[in-house]
C-alpha cells in the first residue's frame, strides 16, 4: 500500500528556550509512524558539549488529553531506535561557531513502515497531540559558547495512508516510560510491569557519564509470580554484549572544537575505538 | 619569505564509560631552525569518531516483531515484575514499555 510523506509542520522555531510545545494532530488520518526533528543553533563562537538529547526532556503523543502512549526521554528515545532497528536516525552533532546540531526521532505505530494492521488512527480519538517538553537552558543559559536564543526548531512530518485508501488498524503501538528515579550505591528494585495492554518489550535505562557500563545496574531480572517464572535474567554486561552485536552502525561523529584537557560524553560506550582528525592547518611556505 | 607550517594532534588519553578526554598539541614547524615546538590546542576543529556499545540502555524483545508471538498479555502481566540490582548512585534509570494498543 502506497505511503506519503505529509510535513505537518516544518522546521517552526519556537520563541522560547524552555516550553512544552504542542500541536494537535489533524482530527483524521492513518499514520504508520510520526518523524520528529530537532535543531538548535550553536551560539556564535561556539556550541561546546550541546547534546539535544539533553534538551529534549519529553516527547510524548497524548490521545484524548490525558492517554499517554508515546513518552519518553530524548535520550532513550534516540537509543531505544538505535537498539531497535540496528541504525540510529539521523544526528549530526556540531560545536561550530553557528553551527546548527540536528536530530531526527520516528515514533513508529506499526511493525514497520506502511503496516495495513497497526497504525494511528486519528479518527478514533476525539483530540491527538504532540507534545515536546524541552529546556534548552540545561546546557547553560544562552550565549556566544552555548546556543543561541531562540533557534530551538521542529519538524514534524507524517508517514500517512492516502486518505482515499485508509487501511482498518487492528490497534496501534506505543513506548510509554512508565519508571524512573536514580540509582542508589546498592539494593534492588522491583517495580510491577505495566498491565493494561499486551508489551512488546521491556527497555532498561541506567545512564551516568563517565562511568563504567554495568556499573550502576548490574544484574536485571524479569519475571512473574515473585519470580518464580523467569523470562529474562542476568548480568547487565552480558545482554548488552548480546544485544549491541546485531547492530548495523556503533559508531558516531562529532564535529568538535577542541581545548587540550577537555571531555566529551558519546552516546556510546565500552569504547573500542575513537579517531581524531583535525580539521583545521596551516601550510608552510619556502 | 619562510612561513611556517601549523599542524594539530590530539589523542583520547582516558576512557570512562562515554567519556573521553582528549590531549591536543599544536606542531609548528620553524623550516629555518629545523625543529619543532608543541602547545595545547584551544578550540581548534577535530572530527571525533568514536566506536562502540550503545551507553546505558537494554531492550528486552517478548514478541516475533512481525506476528508477536510471545507477547505479554495482560493476564501474564498482572503479576509481572522488574527486579534491578544496583551497584552504583547517580545513575538516571528509566523502564520503558513498548505496548500494543488495540482499537
Amino acid at each position: 500500500m502506497r505511503l506519503e510523506q505529509s510535513v505537518i509542520m516544518n522546521r517552526e522555531a519556537q520563541s522560547s528556550d524552555t516550553a512544552l510545545f504542542r500541536k494537535d494532530l489533524p482530527k483524521a488520518g492513518c499514520y504508520s509512524a510520526l518523524d520528529i526533528g530537532i535543531r538548535l543553533t550553536n551560539g556564535a563562537t561556539s556550541g561546546i558539549d550541546v547534546d539535544i538529547l539533553t534538551v529534549l526532556k519529553h516527547i510524548s503523543l497524548v490521545c484524548n488529553g490525558n492517554d499517554y502512549r508515546w513518552h519518553i526521554s530524548g535520550h532513550d528515545f534516540f537509543r531505544n531506535f538505535w537498539l531497535k532497528h540496528g541504525r540510529p536516525m539521523p544526528y549530526i552533532w556540531t560545536e561550530a561557531g553557528g553551527g546548527i546540531n540536528e536530530v531526527w526521532l520516528r515514533m513508529e505505530f506499526g511493525r514497520f513502515l506502511g503496516d495495513p494492521q497497526y497504525g494511528l488512527d486519528l479518527s478514533r480519538f476525539n483530540n491527538v497531540q504532540l507534545q515536546i517538553d524541552y529546556d534548552a537552558t540545561l546546557l547553560g543559559a544562552a550565549a556566544v559558547t552555548t546556543f543561541t536564543t531562540g533557534t530551538f526548531t521542529v519538524t514534524v512530518i507524517a508517514h500517512q495512508f492516502p486518505y482515499s485508501s485508509r487501511p482498518s488498524f487492528r490497534g496501534m503501538l506505543g513506548c510509554r516510560e512508565f519508571y524512573t528515579s536514580t540509582s542508589a550505591a546498592s539494593g534492588d528494585i522491583v517495580e510491577d510491569l505495566p498491565s493494561s495492554v499486551p508489551v512488546l518489550a521491556l527497555a532498561v535505562a541506567a545512564r551516568e557519564d563517565n562511568v563504567a557500563e554495568a556499573t550502576d545496574i548490574t544484574d536485571i531480572e524479569i519475571g512473574k509470580d515473585n519470580f518464580s517464572v523467569v523470562y529474562n535474567k542476568g548480568k547487565w554486561y552480558n545482554f548488552q554484549a548480546m544485544q549491541n552485536a546485531d547492530l548495523d552502525v556503533r559508531e558516531e561523529i562529532f564535529d568538535l572544537l577542541l581545548t587540550s584537557g577537555a571531555t566529551r560524553v558519546a552516546h556510546l560506550a565500552n569504547l573500542r575505538s575513537i579517531d581524531l582528525q583535525p580539521r583545521a592547518a596551516t601550510a608552510g611556505a619556502a | 619569505m619562510t612561513t611556517s607550517s601549523v599542524n594539530y594532534v590530539a589523542a583520547a588519553t582516558t576512557v570512562t564509560g562515554n567519556q573521553v578526554t582528549i590531549i591536543g598539541n599544536t606542531i609548528t614547524a620553524p623550516h629555518t631552525a629545523g625543529n619543532t615546538s608543541g602547545q595545547p590546542i584551544s578550540a581548534v576543529k577535530f572530527a571525533m569518531k568514536v566506536v562502540g556499545d550503545i551507553h546505558g540502555l537494554l531492550r528486552f524483545p517478548f514478541a516475533d516483531p512481525e506476528t508477536f508471538d510471545g507477547v505479554l498479555l495482560p493476564a501474564d502481566l498482572r503479576t509481572a515484575q522488574i527486579k534491578l540490582t544496583q551497584g552504583g548512585a547517580g545513575a538516571a534509570l528509566a523502564l520503558i514499555a513498548e505496548e500494543v494498543y488495540p482499537y
